[in-house]
């Protein structure tokens, strides 16, 4: 039987994305995150060239430096597929690859880690990333990561005092809270503004003290925060919305070992 | 025939190159193409006759870095044999060693375009009687050795010193070491036998770099080769038997292949599209194809309209996961066009994929995800394991899954534009033009499938 007859025999009309298990806000808010459909909300304007400057990777209006001539002017082996997939325009332009690395509190940040990972992988091309337990790295060409970087700042998933761009001492402790209530920072990168109540930025994110600072804002309210927490937990939404995650999470196990063992025990399961 | 999977192959524009092929056609026990290609790979000798050149007229042999060549050096003993210019002597006199007899038998000694590289195929029969796919290594160093020793005419009664800068030259400290030493002139596409890892793990000796040179950095062409040399060690390793065989050929055909189009698909979907979108089309194909259906009542359906999904075949919907993994790592590095990006859609695609198609297992039942979480940290600054392409198929970090991985980073080395360090034109330069005399390496989609053709009535 040909292909055309063996697939694609009925169009599925009302196949929608379900992303992730679970009742409650959590869930939802988890699910919103990687539901590229679903517009974050925008909570602060930050100048490009303050991005710029918090990366730290060039001058504000300075060149980019690139690894390789642009794309239509490289001269590359035939290859249809490279022909298909649409590079990003960092990519066109053959920008070197830099990183933007985020860390989030543990104490309650609007994201965290391993969503973090998942957002990336929804809603961003061509990245490149590493997930621990409190920082997320993430590589793409120049021009691409400046404008991701803006969007992540800007967007509900920063808060200026539990998310901070960090390249060098992440580690640790140092997501906890200090007695500002800001994410404590051993190389003080950011400090409180007493007079305009903002976060303000002295460092850029290799700890190189900035000429002039950089405010990003006012942190983010507890009770909002609470309300966009992605954790269950106590205070946010109870033990039992959590148990179609763990219904899920148990079936996978149980079905990665029994499939692992031998493939055809899974069938109708 | 053991199975009734039938499969249709296209290739990287989307052309059908052949239709209903059984499954068990495209297996490295039974496709005549792919038995040659393992053929190839067993028997093909290199000489670097330029390297040898240098090092007998610096007097430097031994073990060489990439840097420099520096376990001895001994300007006295140099001699100034000019042996690239001597090449097509050299060659004939090696024919003539290395035959089995008078007649014509397949064996093969030429020089590469540039006339510094040999290429040797050692014969069929030679390499029957070997227990082992050693032979195009010692093979090559002896008979090599005899015809310098007859071209510039050296013997203990002549040149007593020279005897002995052969035998450095050609095979460094062997058999102090238990095999050749690294840089050594003569080279092969897999490691000789006493450097491999574990049983069956032969064909596994080759770096990603070396596939993407021999497939002149075309992307499926890399993908079908490294998938074909995956699946034949997993064949060989016992991986493939049994309970395996239909789960593994079916991965084989779909991810390796571009069976019914379906990787094709995908991508073409999503090239402007995100990993996310490659998951989200892989769900609503696998539905549309009938491979996995969504539960009706509890506990499929959960109160939260969650659904979890089921497949009545599952080494089937492995496959198609498969493919789905290789077509977001090309979507994903043919938007950075950074070989880099790939190693963490492993983990990336395994983790939505398993969650979207409500708990059914992700690629490989977890393996794919298990050498991701690894790969992503090794592959960068913290662990420092060179760059992807160095990477043999039995590295450490990749060599965990049943041969799903090593294709995806074959494809992403492919689709890199000159980000990497070890690039394939530094790290295999010469396997680029090996290619160019090897014509049985261009187009494997489209042999396989006529392969595929020619024995299907027999099975």
């Amino acid at each position: 039987m040909p292909m055309k007859e063996r697939r694609g025999k009925n169009k599925s009309k009302e196949f929608q994305s379900q992303f992730y298990p679970g009742f409650g806000y959590v869930a939802d808010r988890r699910r919103k995150v990687v539901d590229r459909s679903r517009r974050l909300v925008k909570l602060r304007n930050i100048p490009d060239d303050d991005i710029v400057r918090l990366l730290g990777h060039r001058a504000p209006g300075g060149l980019y430096l690139s690894l390789h001539p642009p794309l239509d002017e490289l001269m590359e082996a035939y290859d249809p597929i490279k022909e298909l997939v649409v590079p990003t325009p960092g990519a066109n332009s053959g920008d070197r690859l830099r990183f933007v690395q985020m860390v989030d509190s543990f104490w309650r940040a609007p994201i965290a880690p391993w969503l973090r990972q998942r957002l990336y992988f929804t809603r961003f091309r061509g990245v490149d990333t590493v997930v621990e337990a409190e920082r997320t790295l993430l590589e793409m060409r120049e021009r691409d990561v400046e404008a991701v970087t803006k969007l992540m700042i800007e967007m509900e998933v920063f808060d200026t005092a539990r998310t901070a761009l960090r390249s060098i001492t992440p580690q640790g402790h140092s997501t906890r809270l200090d007695e500002m209530d800001l994410m404590f920072d051993a190389r003080k990168r950011y400090i409180l503004d007493f007079d305009s109540g903002h976060v303000a930025y002295i460092k850029n994110m290799h700890a190189e003290t900035l000429d002039k600072p950089i405010p990003l804002g006012f942190p983010v309210p507890d009770n909002e925060l609470k309300a966009i927490d992605v954790t269950f937990r106590y205070d946010t939404s109870q033990y039992k919305s959590k148990a179609e995650v763990l219904i899920v999470l148990s079936r996978i196990g149980e079905l990665r070992i029994l499939g692992g063992y031998k493939p055809d025990l899974i069938n109708n399961m | 025939m053991k199975y009734e999977d039938k499969i249709d192959i296209y290739d990287d524009r989307g052309t059908c190159l052949t239709e209903d092929l059984p499954l068990e056609s495209l297996s490295p026990l039974i496709n005549p193409y792919i038995i040659r290609i393992l053929n190839l790979m067993k028997s093909t000798a290199f000489v670097n006759l330029r390297k040898i050149e240098t090092m007998i007229q610096k007097g430097a042999f031994g073990y060489s870095s990439m840097s420099r060549q520096d376990e001895i050096n001994m300007p006295w003993h140099a001699r100034d044999w000019q042996i690239v210019e001597n090449g097509p002597a050299i060659v004939d006199k090696m024919k003539n060693i290395i035959k089995v007899h008078n007649g014509q038998d397949d064996t093969n000694v030429q020089l590469l375009p540039g006339n510094d590289i040999m290429m040797v195929t050692i014969p069929t029969r030679r390499i029957q009687a070997a227990s082992s796919r050693d032979p195009p290594f010692t093979i090559t160093a002896t008979a090599l050795g005899q015809a310098l020793a007859e071209v510039f005419d050296i013997s203990p009664a002549t040149d007593p010193d020279g005897v002995n800068i052969i035998k450095n030259a050609l095979v460094g400290r062997y058999p102090q070491t238990v095999a050749f030493q690294p840089g050594n002139p003569i080279f092969s596409f897999l490691r000789p036998s006493s450097q491999q890892e574990g049983l069956g793990t032969g064909y596994k000796t080759i770096s990603i770099n070396q596939l993407v040179a021999l497939a002149e950095k075309r992307t499926f062409d890399a993908v079908v080769l490294t998938s074909i040399l995956e699946q034949a060690a997993q064949f060989e390793m016992g991986n493939t038997l049994g309970w395996f065989e239909r789960y593994s050929l079916l991965a084989f055909a779909y991810q390796g292949l571009n069976a019914d189009r379906l990787l094709f698909d995908l991508i073409q979907e999503n090239k402007k599209g995100t990993i996310g979108d490659i998951v989200a089309s892989l769900v609503r194909t696998g539905l549309e194809d009938e491979i996995i259906k969504p539960g009706r009542k509890f506990p499929y359906r959960l109160f939260s309209e969650y659904r979890m999904y089921t497949t009545k075949d599952y080494p089937r919907w492995n496959a198609y996961t498969c493919a789905g993994l290789l077509a977001a790592c090309i979507v994903n590095v043919g938007a950075s066009r950074a070989a880099q990006s790939v190693t963490s859609v492993f983990s990336g695609f395994s983790d939505l994929c398993m969650f979207e198609s409500g708990g059914l297992p992700d690629p490989d039942c977890g393996r794919v995800m298990g050498v991701g979480l690894g790969l992503t940290k090794f592959s960068h600054n913290e662990g420092g394991c060179g760059g992807i392409g160095t990477l043999t198929l039995d590295s450490d970090l990749i060599r965990h899954t049943s041969g799903f991985i090593s294709p995806c980073l074959a494809a992403a080395m492919c689709l890199d534009s000159g980000t990497q360090v070890y690039r394939p034109e530094t790290t295999a330069g010469a396997f680029f033009r090996i290619k160019q005399v090897l014509p049985i390496l261009s187009d494997p989609l489209k042999k396989i499938a006529e392969a595929a053709e020619r024995v299907k009535s027999a099975l």
